[in-house]
Formats: structure tokens, C-alpha cells, sequence
């Protein structure tokens, strides 16, 4: 088979499943040590915005930030989740991911994962101490050093406003937590075990949190996404 | 340093102190079920809870659940004088397990002085899970972590690697005085104990695919070496083990024969030996498959290290002050593109956006159409050429297993194989293809090899038949692609190849090429084939 040929099968089936593994696809994995086609394949990374990364026997396909071709689109996002999904929702909804992904790699050790699961209701109780903080720092002096911006206190307001969380509606704590697992167990990230009640991550997701997200590399990069470089509100 | 040498080795000893402190000075304590219990009632239970693991973790093929741990729980209970209901005791393991044994997920430290080096912060960890999809959703199943057999056996019993010489020669000593009874539980615990080994190297190798920090060279190195000296001595030890019951029987044989029949006692023992030869087999098979384990695990452990390589250069950046902070500061009008931070972990959606794709196919379209036009010089790759050639040797191989059916169908009597080539030669464009490159010989060779196809059976047993892509004779995919043109395959059930006598079909091929004419003599064996009909 021809280098092309090769790179192009391995893209396809990157793009089916967003991975590639040793264990069933030996003969395509092993592929892409080929220089010819690793070649052809930094190509198609540089020109359609993604990266291809190996890690532990697993090929894996990670579309840049910015990416709205083969990334997620706010679009995708609202239809994943809700069609009447607000701004605050989903900023709620990132944050919920961001801070799950927190509470299992923010370790400052050696290897910064530092649980093998999350139970839900103490994830309601560490957004609840989270979201506390960012009212708290609104109810004190003006002259305090501002600690939050006031878009994220419309969230802690609106998670406070949330019901009891032994409800699962999507207007209550767990009924939102859930919703955002959801959409992560779907990308393969997460599952959701014990009757909903307990969060664990995949391999994929140890994989590439340890490998490629946390890397000290993409500081400036997400940074520079905090600074507004790559806003691609429109998609 | 040379004062303190009896310290050596001495975080070894708090090892245990930091895993008993994990059960005793337990963290995360829900009063709801503490309060149940009278001092010091509630640890006898947990321990008990680690024994039944290992108990079930030792059991090959039987799963250790929260259900499972539960309805141990619940049987255990009355001897403490207590009486809970089911949904009560199903919390109580769940707070064993997750919130005491797991420390409710997160890792859990204790300090342990290493003289020389300083105080280290030693892991404890008595238990481990393993998600397995189940048939209906993710099931958890527990089992002792080498940490926890390590306080299990200081508790009771004696050092693995000795105990298992000291079983054997046991064993062997009760053998020899026909002590059985005795026998059959040190044969039950040598099995038990080469599960455990195996089980060993399965937590390893997990521990390895987990988290390559967790491991080091000196624990592997170890387990390998220790595990392959071990199991060299004990492999020999135990076939001199077994060939000394099959002696014990052949004296009972004995006895059976001058006294006529064994009494009561003799009928027992034979029983029991029988049970003894089961378990030394089972540790012997165990003891085998030990071995594969052993070189599986030296594999994965080297893949692993070499994919971790990268890792281990690898500097973290603080997920609070990069994203989790930031985050917090935001403005609204960002609100709506934070979900890209998400981007790079989420599966790409080849449905909305296939570019690349959609023209690759276009292409692959185009190509079979200019195949076909003779006017246009179109070049060829490679694996175009070797499809092609594929193609037409799967082509040939069903015309010529179609002109035997068809032959046969119309002789309705075995017959030669030198009989259906006169036949194929008055088929001219058929014998044409069939003979370059001596096809039908190397087919018919193959054939013969396989002796018989049965249709009858292919009909029923018929397994998802793909496109031959070797173009190696492949009669099933023959078969199938036959049955578009005939359904019933006329008729026939079953044919057989055989070479009944050592007469030689020899004819001489002839081949134009251009002008010139080649021409070669082929001899082969004359072969019978017999049809059977439905």
C-alpha cells in the first residue's frame, strides 16, 4: 500500500473513532512509525488543525482549541446538551468539566492524578465550597483585590439557586453534574458508575491528560485562549 | 550509620504499622455507622471484609462486587449481635469499602522513616477495582492490592516463598504415610497459592498499565526472577509428587487384588488420592500458564516503560492557576467559546466535516472507471497491478470449482481428474486461464490436500464470508459467490478427493507469446473424485 494510502487509512480511522489501538488495529498502528507516513500525516495535522499524539498502545486524534472543523462547535455543544442551553449554562458546563478534570489531575505530585474516582454528591459538596467562596468575596469590602470576575458570581448564583441534589431534573445539582458527565462518558472520557452516583475516568482520558493536556507546553496557549486569541464565539 | 544497621530494611516494618493505622485510625468516619458498633467491633469487620476478598480474589472465576461483599456483610453480622436490614448493610459495605478501604477515592499517605534517607511518604492502598462491562453496565470488582496480601499474611499466614517449600515437602511426607485426609487441603493450598502467584503477576502487570511510577525495577525484577526459580523447582517437585500418587494407587490396586475389595477405610483413601491428583494436575496446568504470564509481563513491562518515557520527562502545569482560576475571571463575552478548552479531548465528528475524505473516495471512484478504457494510458500503482491479478485468480478458482460441480452434476458417478481436464479443453476460453500458470494443477493439488468439501455442512455452518484477498483458494468464498448463479449448488452434498492408485495424468501445456510458442510437460497424479448428492 502506498504512503498516502496508509497516512489517509489511518486518518480515516481516527476520525471513526478518534483513536487507534495496538491491541486491534496492530498492523495500522504500527504504521504510523513509519517516517513516510508520519510524514504525510504532519501534514494533514498542520493543514486541518489537529495533532495526532501515541500514547501507551493508543493513537489518538486531538483537534486544536480553535478547531470548528473537527471540533466540538457551541452548536454541537447546545444540541449535546440542551437546545435552550444560555450563555450562563453553558459556561456552568465548562466549569463543571474544568473542575472535574481538577479534581482528578490537579495533583501537585509526581503524577498529578490524584484519585481513582469522584463520588457525585462530593462533587456537588467541593462546587458548593468552590462557588461559596466566589459569594462570599462578593459580599465583602469593594476594596478587596477582585478574586472573581462578575460573570463567574452569575454562575455561583445560579448554582446556588440549583435544588437539592437528591433530585435529578435538570434544574437540580445532580441533574447538571449529570448532564455534563454525560456528555464526557459519550467523548469516551468518563463513566458514570454505581446507579449514576460515581465518576471514574477512561483510559483515554488518563492517557491523554498525562500525555498531552497537562503538558507545561500548553501554558501559552491556553493563556493566550484566556487572553481572547482564539475566540471562535461564531461557531 | 554503622550504629543503626539493625534499622535497615526498618519502613519495611511500618509498612504494616501504616496499613493497620489505615483500617484503625480510618479517615472520612460517617457517625451513622460507627455509632452501630462497640469499640473496636466495627474493625474486626473490616478485616474480615480484606479475608473474604482475598478469599474470592484466590478463587479463579468467581467475582468479588459490593453485592457479593454485602451479602458476606450480612452474614457475618449475627455473631456480632447485630441486626441490620439489607439496605442498611448494603451502605455499611459501601462505607467499608469505598470510604475506609479506598479512602473515598483519593490516595491516602503515611509517614515512614527510611534511615539514611530521610522520613518518605509511603502510599497505602489496601484494595483495588477493576470496571468491567458487564451485561447490564459497568460492574466493580475488588481485589487485594499486594499491600493487602502483604497484611493478611503477617497476620496469619507464614511467609509465602517458605510456606510453599514447607507445603510441599508436607505433602509429600503425608503421602508417603497415606495421611490423605490432611493431603487433600495441602494439595487445595498448593493450588491456592500458585493462583496467588498468578494472581500476583495480574496485579502487576495492571499496577505497570496504571501507573509505571508505582512500580519499580527492583519489585520486578523480583517477582520475575523469584517467580522462575520457584516455579523451576517446584515443576520437578511436583511431577516426583505425582508420579508418588500414581504409586499410591497402584498399591491400593495391589491390595484390591490379593484382598479381593478395599474396606471402608481403603475405598476412602482411594477417593481422597483421586482429589489430590486433581489439584497436583490443576498446579501443575496453573504452574504452566504461570510461565506464559511470566513472559507476557516482562513484555508489557518494557512496552510500558518505553511509552512512558516520554512521560517521565514531562512537566505538569498547575491545572488551578492555568484554567481552574482564569476561568474564574472570565468575561461574558468568552463565555460561549469556553468549551474549546475542551476540544482537544473530545472525538473528532467525521459526519459534519469529511473533506479529505469525500475526495479521497471521488478518486478511488474515477480510477475503477478509467480501467476500463483501453484508449487512455493510465498508470498503474502497484497495488492496483495486485489486486487486478487477485482478482483474476479468485476468478479462475470458481470457474474451475464450478466446472467440477457441473461436471459432476452431469456424471452423476465418481470420475478423474484426467476426465474433467479433456472436458475443459473443449471450453477453450475457460482452459486458456485455467492453465497459465499451471492453475488448475496447483488447484487441484489443494484440493486434495483438503480431501473433502463438504457443501452440506458449509450450507448450515456458513460463517460472514469476506472478498478473498490473497488469492489463495479459498472453497467457501468459491462456494458463496457460486450460489449467486446456482442456488442449490446442483444438488451435490459432499465431494471427495482421493488418490486411489499411482496413475499419472501427463499432458504437454503449449503457450503463445507473440510469435513464439512455449511448451511444457505437466505429470500429475490422476486423482478421483466421488460426489454424493442430496
Amino acid at each position: 500500500m502506498s504512503d498516502i494510502k496508509t497516512a489517509l487509512k489511518i486518518y480515516r480511522k481516527l476520525l471513526e473513532k478518534g483513536q487507534l489501538d495496538r491491541e486491534t488495529e496492530g498492523d495500522l498502528f504500527l504504521e504510523f512509525r513509519n517516517a513516510e507516513v508520519r510524514a504525510i500525516l504532519a501534514e494533514f495535522e498542520e493543514e486541518l488543525d489537529f495533532k495526532a499524539i501515541e500514547v501507551a498502545g493508543s493513537l489518538y486524534i486531538l483537534p486544536n482549541s480553535g478547531n470548528g472543523v473537527l471540533g466540538f462547535t457551541t452548536k454541537d455543544l447546545r444540541e449535546g446538551v440542551a437546545t435552550d442551553a444560555k450563555l450562563v449554562d453553558a459556561y456552568l458546563l465548562s466549569y463543571i468539566s474544568m473542575f472535574i478534570l481538577f479534581l482528578f489531575y490537579g495533583g501537585r505530585n509526581r503524577n498529578p492524578k490524584q484519585r481513582e474516582f469522584l463520588r457525585i454528591s462530593q462533587l456537588i459538596e467541593e462546587l458548593d465550597r468552590r462557588f461559596a467562596l466566589a459569594l462570599a468575596d462578593r459580599e465583602q469590602s469593594k476594596a478587596l483585590e477582585e478574586k472573581y470576575a462578575l460573570n463567574f458570581t452569575k454562575i455561583a448564583e445560579l448554582w446556588e439557586s440549583k435544588q437539592d441534589f437528591e433530585e435529578r431534573g435538570r434544574k437540580t445539582k445532580t441533574g447538571t453534574i449529570l448532564n455534563t458527565c454525560r456528555l464526557l462518558e459519550r467523548e469516551n472520557l468518563l463513566r458514570l458508575v454505581e446507579e449514576d452516583r460515581e465518576l471514574r475516568p477512561t483510559r483515554k482520558l488518563d492517557n491523554l491528560m498525562l500525555n498531552y493536556y497537562l503538558d507545561e507546553g500548553r501554558v501559552e496557549e491556553i493563556n493566550g485562549f484566556f487572553k481572547g486569541v482564539v475566540l471562535d464565539a461564531e461557531n | 550509620m554503622t550504629k543503626l544497621e539493625f534499622l535497615e530494611g526498618f519502613e519495611q516494618r511500618m509498612q504494616l504499622v501504616a496499613a493497620i493505622d489505615s483500617i484503625i485510625n480510618r479517615l472520612n468516619r460517617k457517625m451513622e455507622f460507627e455509632r452501630l458498633f462497640e469499640t473496636g467491633q466495627l474493625d474486626n469487620i473490616i478485616l474480615s471484609v480484606l479475608v473474604f476478598i482475598m478469599e474470592r480474589t484466590l478463587t479463579e472465576d468467581e467475582d468479588c462486587t459490593l453485592e457479593s461483599i454485602a451479602n458476606f456483610v450480612a452474614q457475618i453480622l449475627p455473631e456480632y449481635s447485630l441486626n441490620l436490614t439489607s439496605d442498611v448493610i448494603r451502605k455499611l459495605t459501601e462505607y467499608i469499602i469505598k470510604d475506609i478501604l479506598q479512602n473515598g477515592g483519593e490516595a491516602r499517605y503515611y509517614p515512614v522513616m527510611k534511615y539514611g534517607q530521610g522520613m518518605e511518604q509511603l502510599r497505602i492502598r489496601l484494595i483495588d477495582d477493576k470496571l468491567i462491562d458487564a451485561l447490564h453496565g459497568y460492574v466493580l470488582n475488588y481485589q487485594l492490592t499486594d499491600q493487602g496480601y502483604d497484611l493478611l499474611f503477617r497476620t496469619k499466614e507464614v511467609e509465602q516463598e517458605i510456606s510453599f517449600t514447607i507445603e510441599e515437602l508436607k505433602l509429600r511426607e503425608l503421602i508417603k504415610r497415606k495421611n490423605y485426609k490432611k493431603a487433600i487441603g495441602q494439595s487445595a493450598n498448593l493450588v491456592q497459592m500458585i493462583r496467588q502467584k498468578k494472581n500476583d503477576m495480574r496485579q502487576f502487570t495492571q499496577k505497570v498499565r496504571e501507573n509505571i511510577y508505582d512500580v519499580n525495577i527492583e519489585e520486578f525484577e523480583r517477582l520475575v526472577s523469584s517467580t522462575y526459580t520457584l516455579l523451576e523447582e517446584e515443576y520437578s517437585m511436583m511431577n516426583e509428587i505425582r508420579v508418588m500418587i500414581v504409586l499410591s494407587e497402584e498399591r491400593l490396586k495391589e491390595e484390591e487384588n490379593t484382598r479381593g475389595a478395599l474396606d471402608e477405610q481403603m475405598t476412602k483413601a482411594r477417593a481422597e488420592i483421586i482429589v489430590i491428583r486433581r489439584n497436583i494436575n490443576l498446579t501443575i496446568s496453573e504452574q504452566k500458564e504461570l510461565i506464559l504470564e511470566r513472559l507476557s509481563l516482562s513484555r508489557i513491562y518494557k512496552e510500558t516503560i518505553a511509552d512512558s518515557f516520554a512521560l517521565s520527562r514531562a512537566r505538569y502545569y498547575d491545572f488551578e492557576q492555568v484554567i481552574l482560576k482564569p476561568l474564574e475571571m472570565c468575561e461574558e463575552n468568552q463565555s460561549l467559546s469556553l468549551w474549546q478548552l475542551l476540544n482537544p479531548l473530545l472525538k473528532p465528528n467525521p459526519d459534519r466535516t469529511l473533506n479529505l475524505l469525500t475526495l479521497f473516495e471521488r478518486q478511488a471512484r474515477l480510477k475503477q472507471d478509467e480501467v476500463g478504457v483501453q484508449s487512455i494510458v493510465v498508470e498503474e500503482l502497484g497495488e492496483d497491478i495486485e489486486l487486478r491479478r487477485i482478482r483474476e485468480v479468485n476468478d479462475c478458482n470458481l470457474a474451475f470449482i464450478q466446472s467440477i460441480l457441473e461436471f459432476a452434476d452431469r456424471q452423476r458417478e465418481p470420475f478423474r481428474f484426467s476426465e474433467l481436464f479433456q472436458e475443459l479443453e473443449r471450453q477453450e476460453n475457460v482452459f486458456k486461464k485455467l492453465t497459465a500458470d499451471d492453475l488448475i494443477f496447483k488447484t487441484m493439488l489443494k484440493l486434495y490436500d483438503l480431501q473433502n468439501i463438504d457443501i452440506q455442512q458449509w450450507k448450515t455452518q456458513r460463517e460472514d464470508v469476506v472478498a478473498n484477498a490473497t488469492g489463495e483458494l479459498d472453497v467457501s468464498y468459491c462456494l458463496y459467490r457460486l450460489e449467486y448463479t446456482q442456488p442449490d449448488l446442483f444438488g451435490i452434498k459432499k465431494l471427495e478427493i482421493s488418490k486411489p492408485d499411482e496413475q499419472l495424468f501427463v499432458r504437454e501445456i503449449e503457450t503463445h507469446i507473440g510469435e513464439e510458442m512455449f511448451s511444457r510437460r505437466i505429470a500429475i497424479s490422476d486423482f478421483k473424485i466421488e460426489v454424493s448428492f442430496e
